[in-house]
């Protein structure tokens, strides 16, 4: 379990983080999302123990993660930009891992090598972009990490990889539990495979949800009445947002969805339809009720 | 699978390696070239010049390309400590080394040890190969043993202190190139803003000394770049190696303590923590306020409006440059406001000392606070107060009267300003440096050096000071010690040089010397000795340092010893001696006057050429020490150019100045 407390990061003068608390249980995929200069880069680093927090605290299973080998040893970041020492190739690149990570598997390791079909003696740095992605996921993952810190990993890659990726991604998660921090500015790069998201802008979380509870709780439906109503009707309804299409109301309503059916049903409406809700409108219509408009936050 | 729970890492290491292996290996080739290649070239050149230059010359291993290895010595472990460094400089390789399972102490040790192995087992292996060949081939006369022992120490220690001294200047910073600029700027600070200061002090402050050799020893010594080049050059000197290994200690161990609380977002900043930089700003703008000073001081003469121009040209552009480097940009103009503080205070300072608000230029301690004093005058350029022991000051004069002389002559000083604050010090033949050094009866001392443009306006104090004994004995003082070995006395003369090893002629020389010179006169003392062509040159034994008197023609007792034991030969010019005088109306030089006799006559056309013997006797007479608008210059029967002097017009024959109408 990731646990942050109360965080404050400050370079310079600014506070690139202001009083962040977050909990990302075992097991789920954690999505931050947020524009460039969110402050996503660094509180990622300040998890993954490479930054040191000003103020709060950064635990991994309620132990501090800075300078702390053993939970180190149980985590990987992969960052936006990638590193690999200069004229490494795959072999030697691979040793280090070895050496440095205890849980390393080898055997995995090979596995992954025939399905990459790679040759793991060429040096890294002459590989593709998308290549050296795939590289840095295969090291990774074969540290065998409980937990996985990505910082951008889609960004600017084919689709085929990109769909790779996330299946090692979630493989893992199912079979060993694995916890998985991933950020991006790009709500629907993550959104097939989070449990849960964060909301950074500017520094501060502003929105942080279970996307099960998210999609449960929400519901855009269609209503129709034989003659006009009076609005009071909605009163007893919490309305995110309602706009009107000759006499079919479409409405945004959060709530139960059988309290909601129950409380619609009783005014007989001639059509009475619940319609899907994507991710995408979901934080639209969320981000409007704490007060911003979504595209000034997130692409 | 290899141990879990290894302290060191080996991959860790061989990475390390690979990107710092090449210095390593760049050394040891260096080092092989430069010292065991050529001690094997002497070998297999078996020439017997080689066999006595060795011998006599080489006493220690840093004479072999000594300056090679003076320049090894500290670019290497600055080149070592800043790619030891690297891995918290750049930006990707901080982020990934930090994200490993690996405590930041563990990677220090690591990266810290790997280029610390890169400087030093070069030198090891550099040594046994020494080592070796000396038990091989016969190498004797080259080197021994202990030599192969004293190289080793002395690299060792210089490296480890540079080397330690360069990884702390890195984890301050996070770019390389600053970090090499800072460390060669931090080896050289402690005699570099000393002397800057003094300069400045100099510049501003009537009276202040600037003699460094009083002063500034202690910072020069503390200077590691200036024993690493005086390895080189200088005989058998004796380095002080713990105080470098103490603070080679101190300075890893505040590396290892600036490295854990350096935050890792640093990499790619000048100057890695917040609160460094406006010491590492105003720092860079001190010294480079300090540097523009100095350098409008010395151009425009010590005229304080340009030296102010100076101070702020240079506080601006350290600043400046100091900003620039912190931003990483140079647009940074609208940080004005710290420069407008700094140079309000510095002004305020600057103003303080140029006014002397603390009263330095004008005080002058009383007789009765002055124990003993020690004066100097550099007029005369053989008055030193070198002494066999080194050159610690002597107290010379204790004569109370003697003291209200020099009381007096800094009184008539500090009353009369004879330079002026804005004054030129223009060096001429009468223009003096006086010293003086009082030691006062509450245990201080104070010293002032005074630039005195005419000694005749204070000739009535000095004359005094410079005809007491007191003075004189300490003004040759290796000549009047009675410990003082004299090993030999070489005589000079125009064209002629004789060496007298005889310890009894010695003595006998020496003793109508110390007559003659404790009989001079003032006006002996002070005379232009600049045209004197015979000399005396002593060498010492204990210190093997030489010594240049002139020999005035009053030092009869002298001339009359030199004669008795006939070694006066070429000391005085005469008719045989000279075959062609040269005359000229217009200004000599002394490239002109060697070549003179090899060139063509018709192009002569500002000189006349004399050669019948009643005219050269005639022409030689005039040379009596008068200064004058015509030159004479006197070849011998060789062509070789003997000496030249100045005559006035009015003493020259009637011919000469007819030829030149």
């Amino acid at each position: 379990m990731i646990q942050v407390q109360n965080v404050v990061k400050k370079l310079e003068k600014d506070f690139v983080l202001d009083d962040i608390s977050l909990k990302i249980n075992n097991g789920s995929i954690y999505g931050l999302l947020g524009s460039n200069g969110a402050g996503k880069t660094t509180l990622l680093k300040t998890i993954a123990g490479i930054m040191k927090q000003n103020e709060g605290a950064v635990e991994l299973e309620r132990k501090p993660v800075f300078e702390n080998v053993e939970l180190k040893e149980r985590l990987v970041f992969i960052p936006d930009t990638l590193y690999f020492f200069s004229h490494y190739t795959v072999q030697q690149m691979a040793n280090f891992y070895m050496d440095i990570y205890p849980k390393w598997n080898q055997e995995r390791f090979e596995e992954m090598q025939q399905l990459l079909d790679l040759d793991t003696n060429r040096k890294i740095h002459r590989f593709s972009k998308g290549m050296q992605r795939q590289v840095a996921f295969w090291l990774a993952l074969c540290a065998m990490p409980d937990y996985l810190i990505l910082d951008e990993p889609f960004d600017g890659l084919d689709p085929v990889i990109r769909r790779k990726i996330k299946s090692w991604i979630i493989q893992d998660v199912a079979e060993r539990e694995m916890t998985v921090l991933v950020s991006s500015h790009n709500l629907k790069e993550v959104e097939d495979i989070c449990d849960a998201v964060g909301i950074l802008h500017r520094g501060k979380l502003l929105l942080e949800k279970d996307l099960d509870e998210l999609k449960s709780d929400l519901h855009k439906v269609q209503i129709a009445f034989k003659r006009e109503m009076d609005s009071t009707i909605f009163d007893d309804l919490e309305i995110l947002h309602q706009e009107k299409r000759g006499s079919v109301y479409i409405c945004i309503i959060r709530g139960d969805y059988q309290q909601v059916e129950e409380i619609v049903e009783q005014f007989n409406p001639v059509v009475f339809d619940i319609l899907p809700l994507t991710l995408e409108e979901i934080f639209i219509y969320e981000m409007e009720g704490v007060g911003y408009a979504i595209e000034n936050i997130l692409l | 699978m290899q141990s879990k729970t290894s302290y060191f890492k080996k991959e860790l290491w061989k990475q390390a390696f690979r990107s710092s292996g090449w210095i390593g290996i760049g050394y040891f080739l260096a080092l092989l070239f430069v010292l065991p290649l050529n001690v094997i070239m002497v070998k297999t050149r078996n020439e017997p010049r080689d066999l006595s230059y060795y011998q006599d010359y080489v006493d220690s291993l840093f004479k072999i390309n000594g300056e090679v290895q003076s320049m090894l010595i500290i670019a290497i472990p600055i080149l070592a400590a800043i790619f030891a460094c690297r891995y918290m400089q750049v930006k990707g390789s901080a982020d990934f080394i930090h994200s490993l399972p690996l405590k930041r102490s563990q990677l220090f040790y690591h990266q810290f040890l790997i280029g610390y192995l890169m400087v030093i087992i070069p030198v090891i292996l550099t040594g046994f190969i020494l080592y070796v060949m000396y038990g091989v081939i016969d190498v004797d006369f080259i080197y021994q043993h202990r030599d192969i022992w004293d190289w080793f120490s002395y690299t060792v220690t210089f490296v480890t202190f540079i080397y330690s001294i360069a990884f702390l200047v890195g984890t301050f910073t996070g770019i390389s190139a600053v970090q090499g600029a800072l460390s060669i700027l931090i080896l050289i600070f402690p005699v570099g803003i000393s002397l800057l200061v003094m300069e400045n002090l100099r510049m501003l402050v009537i009276g202040f000394s600037g003699d460094y050799s009083i002063r500034m020893s202690y910072f020069t010594k503390a200077s590691p770049i200036f024993w690493i080049f005086e390895l080189s050059t200088q005989k058998n000197i004796e380095i002080v190696s713990w105080y470098y290994w103490l603070l080679s200690i101190i300075f890893v161990g505040l590396s290892l303590v600036f490295y854990r609380i350096r935050h890792i977002e640093s990499a790619n900043q000048a100057i890695a923590f917040p609160l460094m930089k406006p010491i590492f700003k105003f720092g860079v703008t001190f010294c480079f306020m300090l540097l523009g000073g100095v350098y409008f001081g010395l151009t425009q003469e010590h005229y304080v409006g340009w030296i102010m121009f100076g101070y702020v040209c240079g506080a601006l552009f350290g600043y400046v440059l100091a900003e620039m480097l912190l931003q990483k940009t140079w647009r940074v103009f609208d940080q004005w406001k710290g420069f407008v503080i700094y140079i309000g205070i510095s002004m305020l300072v600057i103003v303080s000392v140029v006014f002397d608000w603390y009263g330095f230029e004008t005080k002058v301690p009383s007789e009765d606070e002055v124990e003993s004093v020690f004066f100097d005058s550099e007029h005369f350029l053989y008055n030193t107060h070198y002494d066999a022991e080194g050159n610690k000051i002597k107290q010379n004069i204790t004569d109370p009267e003697l003291i209200n002389h020099v009381i007096d002559l800094h009184d008539f000083i500090v009353a009369n300003d004879p330079i002026g604050r804005n004054g030129y010090q223009r060096y001429t033949e009468n223009s003096t440096n006086v010293d003086i050094v009082y030691q006062l009866s509450n245990g201080k001392r104070m010293v002032r050096q005074y630039f005195i443009p005419s000694i005749e306006e204070t000739e009535q104090y000095l004359q005094p000071i410079m005809d007491s004994e007191e003075y004189k004995r300490s003004t040759l003082a290796w000549l009047f010690d009675e410990n003082s070995n004299i090993s030999s006395v070489a005589i000079d003369g125009y064209d002629y040089r004789q060496q007298v090893n005889d310890q009894q002629t010695i003595n006998k020389l020496t003793d109508a010397w110390k007559q003659d010179y404790l009989d001079a006169s003032y006006a002996e003392m002070t005379q232009n000795i600049y045209g004197e062509t015979k000399s005396l040159e002593v060498e010492l034994d204990s210190s093997e340092n030489f010594y240049h008197l002139p020999l005035l023609d009053s030092y009869t007792n002298v001339l009359e010893v030199l004669k008795e034991e006939e070694l006066d030969r070429g000391l005085t010019i005469n008719r045989e001696d000279v075959s062609m005088v040269a005359i000229t109306n217009s200004e000599m030089n002394e490239g002109m006057l060697h070549e003179l006799p090899h060139i063509e006559d018709n192009e002569l056309n500002e000189w006349m050429l004399v050669e019948k013997n009643e005219q050269i006797d005639e022409l030689i007479k005039l040379n009596n020490g008068t200064k004058g608008a015509w030159g004479i210059a006197l070849y011998g029967p060789f062509d070789n150019f003997i000496d030249a002097y100045q005559v006035r017009e009015d003493q020259l024959p009637s011919y000469v100045t007819d030829y030149f109408e």
